[in-house]
């Protein structure tokens, strides 16, 4: 799937392609302006694609219009109708099917109780908080079946307390409906913590698609690496008995990649601290430490190089320029392409 | 929210407000136009400050009467502001009686009799207007005070492209052949004019009622394409616009020879009506001296010629001689009223803003 | 709607605007309104006295309440007319994202630059029997007598429309502010085609707009005086004309006092209705 807006020097959207499986809840995941929620938009049917098709259970809906398509979409700024009552904004959908009154009075009522809002039936929209909103938005988008239910950033409006709750209330809503959905967010613990699998999206391209575990554990490039997570990345050779990264030595790794310059990746929970009596591993300094009660992160430098080294708290963190070896199990070191390759 | 509130509640307000304003401010304006030449002149003893008509009349009565005057009186300064019509400077005569904004008014007579008899204005010395003693009868509204300084008649103009010839009649416009082709200004001294015409037409008496005149107004009415003619009636019937209308000769006279192709005028024989305007003093004047002097000079044979040459006006002096031709053409006693009984205006005054209401409601809106 | 204390010098910024308030219009009204109550005596007098004649006169006479009639029937009608056909206008330049938007408003109410007079002769050249619309009406053979358009009601109600189209515009685009792109989006997700977004979503959010329009059409339109003058033909008398009429050539200031006064109260009954309408329309879209 393509998008070019005119005007833009770069696509918007390039060469995306994307399968989405039945019942499945997908992250799109990136950096503003990746072209994620132009992405979400063209499924929906809001923006049209240049070039490149959609297809919903098999049958092409790139043509399409949007009040056709029978998704549902739940809105960065919920876009709840504010001269309608709580009931009226879930019922909208329902009204365009022509539902009978009856039926339509049981749906409402049933998606209202399973977003807990069941009370707040006859409220107008501005009486409510924003979580509530929140729920009312995706009562709506539900309640219609849609085969696609598509949430663009569905919770970067709440503060971060109400956002955690929400998360699980809507992966357990999507779940129990076995609904098929895709979700936008620039939030990396949203996607990793609400999605069967995530497709990082980095400049208008899929840069990988993956489980949240594969993605975490096996990004496929630097940005991947960087965007999820934190990492260690060393730059060096891959000969034929490892990487040879400079102040390090040759480091043994398992890769199928062929020779040359490749960046190898630590993530900090895989470097060990080591007691300093000890020959293993490499001497270093700690640089900095920060404390956040149950984890200590260390900067420390070793070899020409810092490191970033994840530590369980057991008491005081160690003091600035305290002597401590590091150490790594060869199978943490992840081979990706050179960095300045992508 | 509280934003919108307010800018609303801010916009109503301020509507309502500029309504309201505009209101006030419009019915104040009679007043305000009054006053604003009220100190011009006044300080120079040599100094004369007229008010009367707008528009045609205005520039002719600058150029036939105040220019020759300032020329024969060097030293003396005459200021001509036009009004926009005789009732409005009657208010302002009313509003304005401590200090005069003028030394002379020239108005329609029914009006000048009204303001004769509030004492807005003084009589006249005989003494230094001598030609008092030389006016044709039409031409003395109120024994001793201000005398006409212009007759005209009520006329048919149209225009010859439309209508080549003009009828006999004032009823004549009821005819089929004018329909939707008349401008009809008649809810002023027109109107007022008309049922005098057609009194005498219809061989009936205004002073005794007016029902079968408005009767017979409202026929030529059915005809009219507008009752109100813009930018004005000559105009209207220049430019083809209207085909026929009622008018005043001494204009129409004026504009025919500008344009014989454009317009022609007719006076309906034996029906004309005199519309007669006034020159006169006002009481409050503290140049009274100069001021006759003035209207001396305005009533002479020579300025009356002139004007009559000039602009068609039927002299007001009968010691006038012009030529038979100019005589056929103004509304003068031996021209074009000659066989007419005159109109009195004096009497039709008090019932002047009666029927005008009455044109306006039996004839127009009916 | 939080209330905020304001210090004294604040309401010391209002002396001068309440001065000029109080002086150009209080002052004038209060005047008009003891004017209303004097008795006019023929030929231009006025006794002063305390009198209802005139407005015994205003509600007794069928005339004057015809007068009144065609005010309100002209005020209704432009606004109702204007109003449509600005809607879509406004509607456009809100939504449109076209870099010449500003341009575009300013174009639409550009004609405010030419006053109403001008463009009401405008109109006469256009409306009258040998006007480009009768030309062209008879060149294409649809008719042989000219429509009479000019010189009557219909004339002032088009001239009119069109005088006060940017006046509308400008209320409406200024109302629309509750319109957004993601509630229609959000309506077309749901399943709305065009007209149903249009009638449930666009036109109730528009509807606070679309009321200032009308308020605001209708005060201008019951007041216009010039339009109903030169364009009537002299037949269409509406109050404002009405009050002239009396005040300047009739000289019965009781009378037009009374009559500025029934339109002060048609004004008052106006904006009255249309401002508990407009509280309660905008209290049903603001959702709360």
């Amino acid at each position: 799937m393509r998008k070019e807006y005119p005007g833009a020097q770069a696509p918007a959207v390039d060469g995306v392609d994307l399968r989405v499986r039945q019942g499945e809840m997908l992250a799109l995941l990136g950096p503003s302006g990746c072209g994620k929620t132009t992405t979400l938009r063209m499924v929906a049917g809001l923006v049209e694609p240049t070039a490149g098709t959609i297809t919903v259970a098999g049958r092409d809906v790139t043509q399409v219009p949007v009040h056709r398509r029978g998704m549902g979409m739940v809105f960065q700024s919920f876009a709840l109708l504010p001269h309608l009552s709580v009931a009226g904004n879930v019922a909208f959908g329902l009204d365009m099917r022509k539902l009978p009154a009856a039926e339509k009075k049981r749906r409402v009522a049933e998606i209202l109780d399973r977003v807990q809002l069941g009370h707040l039936a006859q409220r107008r929209i501005g009486q409510l908080s924003g979580g509530q909103q929140q729920r009312v938005a995706l009562a709506r988008a539900l309640v219609v079946d849609p085969s696609v239910l598509l949430l663009d950033e569905p919770l970067s409006a709440l503060d971060a307390k109400l956002r955690e709750s929400l998360r699980t209330e809507i992966r357990e809503m999507q779940l129990s409906s076995g609904t098929t959905a895709v979700f936008v967010t620039h939030d990396q613990d949203e996607a990793l913590s609400m999605a069967d699998r995530v497709a990082v999206m980095d400049a208008g391209r899929v840069a990988q698609i993956g489980t949240p575990q594969e993605i975490y554990e096996n990004p496929a490039d630097v940005f991947v690496a960087t965007f999820i997570g934190r990492a260690n990345l060393l730059d060096g050779v891959l000969g034929t008995s490892g990487v040879d990264v400079p102040g390090l030595g040759t480091l043994p790794v398992t890769t199928s990649r062929p020779p040359g310059p490749v960046t190898a990746l630590l993530r900090p929970q895989a470097v060990q601290l080591l007691d300093s009596p000890s020959s293993q591993g490499f001497a270093g300094n700690v640089r900095s430490a920060s404390y956040t009660g149950d984890q200590i992160t260390y900067r420390i430098d070793a070899a020409g190089h810092t490191f970033e080294v994840d530590t369980v708290a057991t008491g005081a963190p160690l003091d600035r320029g305290a002597a401590v070896r590091i150490a790594w199990e060869p199978a943490a070191v992840k081979v990706l392409p050179p960095r300045n390759a992508t | 929210m509280s934003h919108a509130l307010t800018r609303r509640s801010a916009l109503l307000g301020g509507l309502g407000g500029a309504a309201l304003f505009g209101l006030a401010a419009c019915s104040s304006s009679a007043t305000g136009s009054s006053s604003k030449t009220a100190d011009s002149g006044s300080g120079d003893a040599n100094a004369l400050t007229i008010t009367g008509f707008s528009g045609a009349f205005a520039d002719q009565f600058q150029a036939e009467v105040i220019g020759p005057f300032q020329e024969a009186n060097s030293g003396t300064k005459v200021t001509y502001t036009p009004a926009t019509n005789s009732a409005e400077l009657l208010a302002g005569l009313r509003t304005n009686t401590s200090k005069a904004t003028y030394d002379l008014v020239i108005m329609d007579s029914s009006v000048s009799t009204t303001a004769n008899s509030e004492g807005l204005f003084s009589k006249l010395d005989s003494s230094i207007v001598t030609s008092l003693g030389d006016l044709v009868d039409a031409a003395v509204i109120d024994e001793g005070y201000g005398p006409a300084i212009t007759i005209d008649s009520l006329a048919l103009i149209a225009n010859p492209s439309v209508f080549d010839t003009l009828p006999d009649t004032w009823s004549a416009l009821a005819g089929s052949t004018y329909k939707g082709q008349l401008a009809l200004q008649i809810a002023d001294t027109r109107g007022i004019a008309l049922i005098a015409g057609l009194s005498k037409e219809l061989g009936l008496d205004y002073k005794k009622s007016i029902d079968e005149q408005l009767a017979q107004m409202k026929k030529l009415a059915a005809n009219a394409q507008t009752f109100a003619p813009q930018p004005n009636l000559y105009d209207a019937i220049r430019s083809g616009s209207v085909g026929a209308g009622v008018g005043w000769n001494a204009r129409a006279q004026a504009l025919h020879d500008e344009s014989p192709k454009e317009l022609i005028v007719q006076v309906p024989q034996g029906l004309g009506v005199a519309q007669i305007s006034t020159i006169n003093l006002v009481e409050t004047s503290t140049k009274k001296d100069l001021a006759q002097k003035f209207v001396e000079f305005a009533i002479s044979a020579d300025s009356q010629q002139r004007m009559a040459e000039k602009a068609f006006y039927g002299s007001v002096n009968s010691t006038v001689k012009v030529s038979d031709t100019i005589d056929a053409r103004t509304a003068s006693t031996t021209g074009l009223l000659a066989d007419d009984a005159p109109i009195d205006w004096a009497w039709i005054a008090p019932n002047y803003a009666d029927w005008v209401q009455r044109i306006q409601r039996e004839v127009i809106g009916g | 709607m939080t209330r905020t204390w304001r210090p004294p010098v604040a309401w010391g910024l209002l002396v001068p605007g309440l001065a000029v308030l109080l002086f150009a219009y209080a002052a004038p009204m209060l005047w008009v309104l003891r004017m209303a109550f004097n008795r006019f005596i023929g030929g231009g007098g006025i006794e002063i006295t305390f009198t209802v004649d005139s407005f015994a006169d205003v509600f007794t006479d069928p005339y004057y309440l015809r007068v009144a009639w065609t005010t309100v029937k002209l005020g209704l009608l432009v606004s109702v007319v204007t109003v449509i056909v600005a809607y879509p206008l406004s509607l456009f330049l809100v939504r449109t994202t076209s870099r010449f938007r500003g341009l575009l408003t300013i174009l639409a109410i550009a004609p405010m630059l030419v006053s109403s007079v001008a463009r009401t002769y405008g109109w006469m050249v256009v409306l009258g029997n040998q006007g480009l619309l009768n030309s062209v009406l008879k060149g294409l053979g649809l008719t042989d007598t000219p429509v009479q358009l000019a010189n009557q009601f219909s004339g002032v109600v088009i001239a009119l429309v069109q005088i006060f189209l940017p006046y509308a515009v400008l209320a409406m685009t200024s109302g629309f502010g509750r319109l957004d792109d993601t509630l229609e989006q959000a309506a077309a997700s749901l399943g709305a085609g065009r007209i149903t977004r249009f009638l449930r979503v666009t036109l109730p959010l528009t509807l606070p707009g679309v009321l200032t329009g009308l308020l605001l059409v209708f005060v201008l339109s019951i007041s216009a005086y010039v339009t109903p003058r030169l364009i009537g033909g002299g037949r269409v008398f509406v109050l404002a004309s009405e009050i002239y009429d009396q005040a300047t050539n009739q000289l019965n200031w009781p009378l037009a006092a009374a009559l500025s006064l029934v339109l002060v109260v048609v004004f008052g009954v106006a904006v009255t209705v249309f401002g508990l309408l407009q509280r309660r329309v905008e209290r049903w879209v603001s959702g709360r």
